[in-house]
């Protein structure tokens, strides 16, 4: 034991000293290495999972863009059948209203179109490819039976051609005897008529 | 293409329209046998407070108790329904429904729960909303009542109503 503690021991014991403290010291670095590689690998895997997330949301968003052009061009293919995109086409109009006019026995029907005219459209909205144009409608007519009247209505916002949104109607019961055959009940309504018209580019 | 479809989506594919009202209301109306639609005023807006033009009509038989009219009621207001008027998205279909009920000769107070009870079962349907406007008799201390009873008792009375009807659009429909 004494001996350990002598010069002649020190001197024998250094270079195990040295080995241990050099031991240490390795392993120190081992351990903050790894702890580095380790956190970067936890940065990397991280970063990776981020833009991998990214990729998704962006295939995502692309599928979704794709289905909904797809439904767009379905609607547009729609809209361009029923007439939207074209002139205003009277005549056909006028045929129309005769037509649902004897299929839903109506017995008087006046109508009135006004001239086309851009519509306003709620909260000043506006289109930058298209202008929308729209005719006022305003139909009266009288008929036997109340269903007779909604009947012809529904028919004429539900036709193939055009579109017509009826946005008010009255319908009035008139002062005929019930067992008569005159009409009983009188319509006043108000649909547009609207077509769209594509902007010229300057 | 883009805006076609857009203005679509947004003002016509959901436009609202008086038939499906009128059926529903309909359905409602069928359980109640002693009421008689004279007047039906519909209009699709985008204003909750839009008021549907309609000019009062006359019953067949003029109930022997009666309000007097305050004043001729306002019609529609040309800024609304003039030719130029902007074109809604039919957020709301208001309406404004009269009718005569039909209760036993100088029952007022029948007549009064009768509609009331119309006005709640309409307003029991998905999305509608049913106020009386103007109730068989007005009995509020503001206006003037008259009543006029002749050698005849007819046995039954038809009073008129005005019901507002309001039904808001559903944001999936």
């Amino acid at each position: 034991m004494k001996q350990l503690f002598t010069q002649e021991g020190r001197r024998l014991l250094l270079p195990s000293w040295l080995l241990l403290a050099l031991s240490i010291l390795a392993g120190a670095g081992i351990v903050a290495g790894s702890h580095w590689y380790l956190e970067k690998e936890k940065r990397d895997s991280a970063g990776s999972a981020r833009r991998v997330q990214e990729a998704r949301a962006r295939l995502d968003g692309a599928r979704r863009e794709r289905d909904s052009l797809h439904e767009s061009a379905d609607v547009f293919r729609t809209l361009v059948e029923r007439g939207l995109l074209q002139n205003e086409r009277r005549l056909d109009l006028v045929e129309l209203v005769n037509q649902l006019r004897a299929r839903h026995q109506l017995y008087a029907l006046e109508y009135e179109i006004s001239p086309q005219r851009t519509l306003e459209l709620a909260g000043g909205r506006v289109f930058n490819s298209v202008d929308v144009l729209a005719s006022r409608v305003r139909l009266r007519a009288r008929a036997l039976h109340e269903g007779d009247l909604l009947a012809f209505v529904s028919a004429l916002s539900q036709t193939p051609q055009g579109f017509y949104p009826v946005d008010r109607c009255l319908l009035r019961r008139t002062d005929s005897p019930l067992d008569s055959l005159q009409p009983h009940v009188d319509a006043d309504c108000t649909l547009e008529w609207i077509t769209l018209r594509e902007k010229r580019r300057g | 293409m883009r805006d076609a479809v857009s203005f679509y989506n947004s003002a016509i594919r959901g436009f609202p329209a008086i038939t499906d009202f009128a059926v529903s209301l309909s359905k409602v109306l069928l359980a109640h046998p002693g009421v008689r639609l004279t007047q039906l005023s519909w209009q699709a807006t985008d204003d909750p407070k839009a008021t549907p033009a309609m000019l009062p009509m006359q019953t067949r038989v003029s109930p022997p108790v009666r309000a007097l009219p305050k004043a001729a009621p306002a019609a529609g207001s040309q800024s609304e329904s003039g030719p130029n008027a902007p074109f809604s998205a039919g957020k709301y279909e208001i309406a404004h429904v009269e009718a005569t009920v039909r209760s036993p000769q100088n029952d007022f107070r029948g007549a009064l729960e009768q509609v009331e009870r119309l006005a709640a079962d309409i307003s029991r349907v998905d999305g509608f909303r049913a106020e009386v406007l103007e109730s068989p008799l007005d009995v509020s201390s503001s206006t003037a009542l008259q009543g006029r009873f002749g050698e005849k008792d007819p046995g039954q009375m038809e009073t008129r109503f005005v019901l507002r009807i309001v039904r808001e659009r559903r944001k999936d429909a």
